[in-house]
């Protein structure tokens, strides 16, 4: 398929200078992530590692939800709770791998989450906002209460460790390093599966009913079943999540279903730009690193992660990768009028993708490829930017 | 009669005390351009908005083909076939213009969502001809060159025609458009009526809400004027030039 075939086709971003940095880029990413625990000295430096994988995924989760669909989600912190707890019954309960307790915890939770979007999803998004709140605070009175179910404020202790027998082979998952890669395992999936929906079709869907429910209606969208939709995966992704976190500290308590978790994703979402999985991603690492590393000025912590919000609220209120993506795009705008004017002949048919399939022809029959590049750069910073 | 396209019957909505549609009936016969005139209150746009689904009104029913619609959402009202522009304009302004049109055939493709999710031949398949769709749709009003532009980059009146463009995207049966002409410049009108003129020849019903009454003369081949809630007059484009009464309700007497 050449070039123009690929733009003109397919809603992926046509290929381009900027794809190839950026697949070296993951690839590089991913080597650091899945060699991070042979050379990073202590355990302590493992245990933050897991907590990145750990909030990058939960933070996208958020990020599908609230980022790509509008929909304010203090619910991500529940379902993360829910699962963990689900995970645990399913494992205790019908003695089966922990592995099997996380994949049907998180079922359990997805579906739960069905009933959940449909009464508070219809209505105004504040109302969805309320909503979660409250169901927050009653599931974690339930964890807290219901002794005989949940173990009540203790919890349930000594979770069994998710080791994996497959035929002749054993994996055990007990020390921390072993926990790194479990939960690597998992942040990956789910990352890699946010990244195929946000980046598909049907991210654009989402936008569109985040940017204007009833203009998509008249477009014959059922907005409800997709935002449904759209919750209950964010709810089993979190859920998946929350279940081998508790793996990890070998106890599941009441202490899973608190605020404590909203404040890092919500400010991650935030500070990287709801709507931008990369500047997400990115957030995600540095707020939890950086709260690590302040850890030992003590006092200083809380309110430093404060100032770094505020500043982002008031001087980038989109969040640091839409602005960085506008600033970009604005100077390859400039830059594109620029060669345009300089190539003022080629102006007709360097306008536009659809032009430029008709441009193609003209290219393969001698004229210049450099008037197409200019523009693809144009075209595919805006597909991306609709996209990602 | 089997060529009614569309069936409105003793439509009633209210607004707390206030009657915004008392009793509206009309049919809508298959392949003609609909005029909606009325002073302003006269609940012209509420009228639209029920038939779409956008409201639910209050009593009185829809027919559309024959089969009844007032209890559907309107997602479900565009997918049979009854798509609409808006008074105050909405379109999806950061997106390009091409993805504008492809989300809005989106919803009418055979691609589920497995295909989208994994981008499956048959979503190839689907886009290419989708892209085709979306061509044709822009070359209908005339907006070929700009598929690739962003939608905030183009003038109000450009953009009130790639909304236009969009609801073309599913091959409508029915197409409402509310106040077409409102925010539009004076030289962008002869385009206007050269776009529903496009639309009536490719067989589309054409529903018009509009205050500019001259260009209802020209582009309907029925007029209703509407006043306080009700059909004041239903009849050819003519009652609009030669009716004593109706040029009294369109200047806001009694």
């Amino acid at each position: 398929m050449t070039t123009s075939e690929h733009s003109l086709l397919s809603i992926d971003p046509p290929v381009h200078r900027g794809r190839l940095a950026k697949s070296s880029g993951v690839l590089i990413l991913l080597a650091i992530v899945a060699t991070f625990p042979l050379w990073a000295g202590s355990d302590y430096y493992v245990t933050v590692g897991t907590l990145v994988l750990t909030y990058a995924g939960l933070s996208q989760t958020l990020n599908m939800v609230y980022g790509y669909l509008g929909y304010m989600s203090i619910s991500q912190v529940t379902f993360w709770g829910i699962g963990a707890y689900a995970a645990v019954k399913v494992t205790l309960d019908w003695h089966v791998n922990p592995w099997v307790g996380i994949l049907v915890g998180s079922l359990i939770t997805a579906i739960i989450a069905v009933p959940f979007g449909l009464l508070s999803m219809r209505r105004s998004r504040n109302a969805f906002a309320i909503v979660s709140i409250v169901t927050m605070l009653f599931a974690a009175l339930i964890a807290n209460d219901w002794q005989s179910f949940t173990g009540g404020a203790t919890g349930i202790i000594n979770l069994p460790e998710p080791n994996i027998h497959l035929g002749s082979i054993s994996i055990t998952v007990v020390d921390e390093r072993q926990f790194y890669y479990a939960t690597l395992v998992i942040a990956l999936a789910v990352l890699a599966i946010v990244y195929l929906l946000v980046s598909s079709r049907w991210g654009r869907l989402l936008k569109s009913i985040k940017a204007d429910e009833s203009l998509s209606a008249s477009y014959g969208t059922n907005n409800t079943f997709h935002k449904v939709l759209n919750l209950s995966i964010a709810a089993f992704l979190a859920a998946s999540l929350g279940a081998i976190t508790v793996f990890r500290v070998t106890v599941v308590d009441p202490s899973m279903i608190n605020f404590y978790y909203v404040a890092p994703i919500l400010g991650m979402v935030l500070v990287g730009g709801g709507g931008s999985f990369w500047g997400v991603t990115s957030a995600a690492a540095a707020l939890t690193i950086i709260p690590e590393i302040l850890r030992m000025t003590d006092q200083y912590q809380a309110l430093f992660y404060g100032a770094v919000l505020m500043i982002v609220a008031l001087a980038l209120p989109e969040g640091v990768a839409p602005t960085l993506m506008k600033r970009r795009q604005a100077s390859l705008a400039r830059r594109s009028l620029h060669e345009r004017r300089r190539l003022e002949p080629s102006l007709s048919v360097a306008t536009s993708p659809l032009g430029d399939a008709n441009a193609s022809a003209s290219v393969a029959a001698g004229g210049s490829p450099a008037e197409l590049d200019i523009d693809w750069s144009l075209v595919s910073g805006d597909l991306q930017e609709d996209l990602t | 009669m089997s060529d009614t396209l569309l069936e409105v019957q003793g439509l009633v909505k209210r607004f707390g005390g206030v009657r915004a549609l008392d009793g509206v009936t009309f049919d809508v016969p298959r392949g003609i351009v609909q005029g909606l005139v009325g002073p302003n209150g006269s609940g012209k746009t509420t009228t639209i908005d029920c038939i779409t689904g956008f409201q639910s009104a209050d009593g009185g029913h829809v027919r559309f083909e024959g089969r009844r619609i007032d209890r559907h959402a309107a997602y479900q009202r565009a997918r049979l076939g009854i798509r609409r522009t808006f008074q105050t304009l909405k379109v999806f302004e950061e997106m390009t213009v091409l993805d504008e049109l492809l989300l809005a055939g989106q919803s009418f493709d055979e691609a589920r969502l497995i295909d989208e999710w994994l981008r499956t031949p048959r979503l190839r398949r689907v886009e290419r001809a989708a892209r085709e769709r979306a061509v044709a749709s822009l070359a209908l009003v005339r907006l070929e060159d700009f598929a690739g532009h962003h939608v905030h980059e183009l003038s109000y009146g450009q953009r009130k025609l790639v909304a236009l463009a969009g609801a073309l995207m599913s091959e409508p049966k029915m197409l409402c458009l509310d106040e077409p002409l409102a925010g539009v410049s004076p030289r962008q009108v002869d385009e206007i009526v050269a776009v529903v003129k496009n639309l009536r020849a490719k067989g589309i019903t054409v529903l018009i809400v509009e205050h500019n009454v001259d260009f209802v003369a020209t582009v309907s081949d029925e007029v209703i004027v509407m006043a306080e809630g009700q059909v004041h007059t239903h009849g050819t484009p003519s009652v609009l030039r030669d009716d004593e009464s109706v040029f009294e309700v369109l200047l806001g007497g009694r």
